[in-house]
């Protein structure tokens, strides 16, 4: 199935979780915060989150700034 | 030095530091330890999926600084809201400098907006302090609408000039009620001291720090510039006058007068 991560199309194995995602991007789930379909998930909710075709998420995490 | 108070909570240190722009993340923490700074800003960015980067944050020790989440590349509330939501899930307390800048060339915030922004993160319960046009009147609208601090620009993000706004903010600092930090456009010590001998309760200061060979040395000078500058604020300067008046006795002078 395809996603639409950070404004990009990519092809994901069908009903995978955030949390798998996550690992398979060699994101650290500790360190990212991830909005789905503009709702911010919480970690806790990763590994329940399964992603459906079309999905649209945001993977974001700090970065220097003043 | 005085306390920094914002929002109840207690800072021994006036200088606040942005990490944005540094040559590596060694030269960012070098800078922060040798500011003793507190309190530190972060931006939120999407993550390069094809260069995922190590984390700034594995840098920070989260028990020595508070980390102030900007939310810069926000060009109307919504987007700044979006942002400091993000933050907050991140784990970070519910702190945040609201930064609305649709105008990329100056950086200049949007007044409208950063209320309107404002106005709804205080009602969730973040402690907002907004990065602001040198403006008395919207200072006192923020104020109102709840906000922590207000920061007001110098000049320009980035620009090292100085305080250019500096009669507006002597009127924002003599009609506040809440801390008023200078932020942005502060280049050299001289003009943070400046700021605070007008009796800015405390600077933030980015860019004069990272741009430089050696990031801990200027910022080791910033910390003396600000707390310099607090003292002398303290302590009271003597007025202006513009004839002079001799600090020598004019009496006894080797020769007869008259």
């Amino acid at each position: 199935m395809q996603l639409q991560i950070n404004g990009e199309a990519v092809q994901a194995e069908d009903r995978i979780d955030v949390g798998r995602l996550l690992s398979r991007l060699e994101l650290n789930p500790q360190l990212v915060v991830v909005e789905l379909n503009r709702r911010i998930l919480t970690p806790e909710d990763f590994s329940e989150t399964a992603l459906t075709q079309g999905d649209v998420l945001e993977i974001v995490q700090f970065v220097g700034g003043g | 030095m005085d306390n920094l108070v914002i929002a109840g909570r207690s800072f021994r240190s006036r200088l606040m530091i942005g990490t944005g722009k540094f040559s590596s993340n060694r030269a960012m923490v070098s800078a922060m330890e040798a500011s003793g700074c507190e309190i530190v800003t972060v931006a939120l960015r999407r993550v390069d999926l094809a260069n995922p980067q190590d984390s700034m944050l594995q840098h920070i020790d989260r028990n020595r600084y508070l980390l102030l989440p900007n939310t810069s590349g926000a060009r109307d509330a919504e987007e700044a809201v979006r942002l400091a939501r993000l933050a907050r899930a991140a784990g970070c307390e519910p702190w945040v400098k609201l930064e609305v800048t649709p105008d990329p060339y100056h950086l200049l915030p949007d007044p409208v907006e950063t209320l309107k922004a404002a106005e709804i993160l205080v009602k969730e319960g973040f402690i907002v302090l907004p990065y602001m046009p040198a403006d008395p009147v919207l200072a006192k609208r923020l104020e109102e609408a709840g906000t922590a601090a207000v920061m007001p620009l110098g000049a320009p993000i980035g620009t090292n000039r100085g305080l250019r706004t500096r009669d507006l903010l002597a009127i924002i600092i003599e009609q506040a009620r809440i801390p008023v930090v200078v932020d942005a456009g502060l280049g050299a010590p001289s003009h943070a001291a400046e700021a605070m001998e007008m009796g800015a309760d405390a600077v933030l200061v980015n860019t004069a720090l990272a741009d430089t060979p050696n990031p801990a040395g200027m910022s080791a000078a910033f910390a003396k510039g600000v707390q310099a500058g607090r003292e002398a604020f303290l302590a009271g300067l003597g007025g202006q006058r513009n004839q002079a008046e001799a600090s020598s006795p004019l009496t006894g002078f080797l020769r007869n007068e008259g």
